[in-house]
């Protein structure tokens, strides 16, 4: 069995972290302009499918930005879907907005004014790619406003930044006051409750969708308990990897060891980091400390310093790591540059002799290189 | 340098236990990456992994209370068209809930979000380990 031909999604891990920290980025930006971000509510429900498509769209942009955003789009694992919610993906929002024009004149007007001049905006920032399904979805978005959306918003406020926060509190007074017009469905009762509901059903099955699209195999699948199942499956499939492969680190080299303490002790908690690789890097560099590399203690202090220092996000990865092959990090010996060695580990780790500068796209499976081959 | 430990012939039955032993802390370490982010599995993860780790193992499980799970359940996954699908589905969600950590305090949709971001991390810890394994392998290799 060779290790490394598991299939992963077909939409690389970097490729969702990079589109997640260019939507963070974009609702940055435009919350500047807006300070009122009325608009979530709608997002909301379709923030899944947009994010696909521009997950397509973003997929043939510039390889190249990948390595300098592996570790700027760390915070996305932190704030993965206000990410996706706040991201303007969608010309449906303007669409939206234009329903809301002619339907509402009351004391909303303003804010529905600033909707719309949001969703413009946001309209023309989207990428091109997004358009071509949204308009499919114009029609159902047109039909469910924020109205429904509120109570659910008010959820989860404290999710949102702030400036999203005075929407919610806003469309909180939605279901009781008329000042946001709904058009229900045809033939499908107009009550707050309902509608809600409905919204909620919407967003659910999105996440649904979204799933289906994480784990692999679950396309052909319809119906909601069998891709649960798969879900389910999945899950404990990767869990049980977790485990074997901890297994299988400890039986490949009998010196490895980790030391517990050092993980709870001196590290602070970085929210922004990149989940799961510290301590890969960690384990890597006791193992190199004790059996390949000749560091003397102090390197190996500045070793570990130098992966605190990798794990802030303000510091720039070394992201254009030349081609080092496992050989040169192994032969490594009290070299000057701690650094170098930095790289040499950390970029061994993830190119494993490709030479590229895509870090993480060589962990995935199909992508390693052959020699790699792990017999099992 | 001590490199003939790797070519030792494996002795199964004093090392097991010594395996099974730094696989626990090798597993924990890798948990421990994974509990670095602030999502709401992710603080769940870090509470349950510092309990282990002061060694009070009541809760270790992550056996929450339960009677949160019913509250943002609501039952209404969707207006199925039968009875049995919806029970058979809400007993695949609560069987994700216990999957996910911190995932019993959670309603379904914020179910389905964290189960998502949990995925995703999990997909990077094993491909992370898994590279790791590869490089370990070929080094050894190499050596030998």
């Amino acid at each position: 069995m060779q290790c490394l031909r598991t299939p992963l999604s077909d939409l690389s891990v970097l490729e969702r972290q990079r589109t997640r920290a260019e939507w963070q980025q974009q609702g940055q930006e435009q919350s500047d302009y807006h300070p009122y971000d009325a608009d979530f509510c709608m997002q909301n429900l379709l923030p899944v499918e947009t994010s696909f498509r521009a997950l397509h769209s973003c997929s043939g942009g510039g390889a190249n930005e990948n390595h300098g955003n592996v570790h700027g789009s760390n915070d996305c694992f932190s704030n993965a879907w206000p990410d996706i919610v706040s991201s303007m993906h969608c010309p449906v929002v303007g669409a939206a907005a234009s329903v809301e024009e002619t339907s509402v004149n009351a004391s909303s007007s303003s804010s529905s004014r600033k909707r719309k001049s949001e969703n413009t905006r946001r309209s023309k920032e989207n990428s091109g790619g997004s358009d071509g399904k949204d308009d499919s979805n114009c029609k159902r978005i047109k039909e469910e406003t924020g109205g429904g959306a509120a109570p659910p918003e008010a959820k989860r406020p404290n999710k949102r930044k702030e400036e999203s926060a005075d929407a919610s509190k806003e469309n909180d007074k939605a279901p009781k006051s008329d000042y946001i017009h709904v058009r229900a469905r045809r033939g499908q009762a107009t009550d707050s409750h309902s509608l809600a509901e409905r919204v909620r059903r919407e967003r659910i099955s999105q996440r649904m969708k979204y799933l289906q699209d994480l784990v692999p195999g679950c396309s052909k699948i319809t119906g909601k308990a069998g891709m649960l199942d798969e879900i389910i499956n999945y899950v404990q499939s990767l869990q049980r990897q977790v485990e074997f492969l901890s297994m299988k680190l400890a039986a490949v080299n009998p010196m490895m060891d980790i030391n517990i303490d050092s993980f709870f002790g001196g590290r602070e908690i970085n929210p922004t980091c990149k989940s799961g690789i510290i301590p890969m890097i960690g384990m890597s560099s006791e193992l190199l400390d004790q059996s390949y590399l000749q560091f003397g203690s102090l390197q190996h202090d500045m070793f570990m310093d130098s992966l605190d220092l990798l794990l802030r996000p303000n510091v720039n990865p070394p992201a254009a790591v030349s081609d080092t092959s496992l050989g040169s990090c192994l032969n490594v010996n009290g070299s000057s540059v701690w650094n170098t060695n930095l790289q040499n580990v950390y970029g061994v780790e993830f190119q494993l002799g490709r030479g590229t500068a895509l870090p993480f796209q060589s962990l995935q499976g199909n992508l390693l290189p052959n020699n790699l081959k792990m017999e099992m | 340098m001590a490199n003939q430990d790797l070519h030792a012939p494996f002795s199964p039955e004093r090392g097991h236990a010594s395996l099974v032993e730094r696989s626990r802390r090798i597993k924990m370490a890798a948990e421990m990456g994974l509990a670095r982010s602030s999502r709401h599995w992710s603080r769940a993860l870090r509470r349950r992994l510092l309990l282990l780790r002061r060694g009070t193992a009541s809760d270790g499980c992550g056996c929450q209370s339960e009677a949160l799970t019913s509250s943002k359940e609501g039952g209404d996954l969707g207006v199925g068209a039968n009875e049995e699908e919806a029970v058979e589905v809400e007993a695949r969600v609560r069987a994700l809930q216990r999957l996910v950590p911190g995932g019993e305090e959670l309603g379904t949709e914020r179910l389905f979000e964290e189960t998502a971001d949990y995925i995703e991390a999990l997909q990077v810890q094993v491909s992370a380990m898994r590279a790791l394994a590869c490089l370990l392998d070929e080094s050894r290799e190499k050596r030998g």
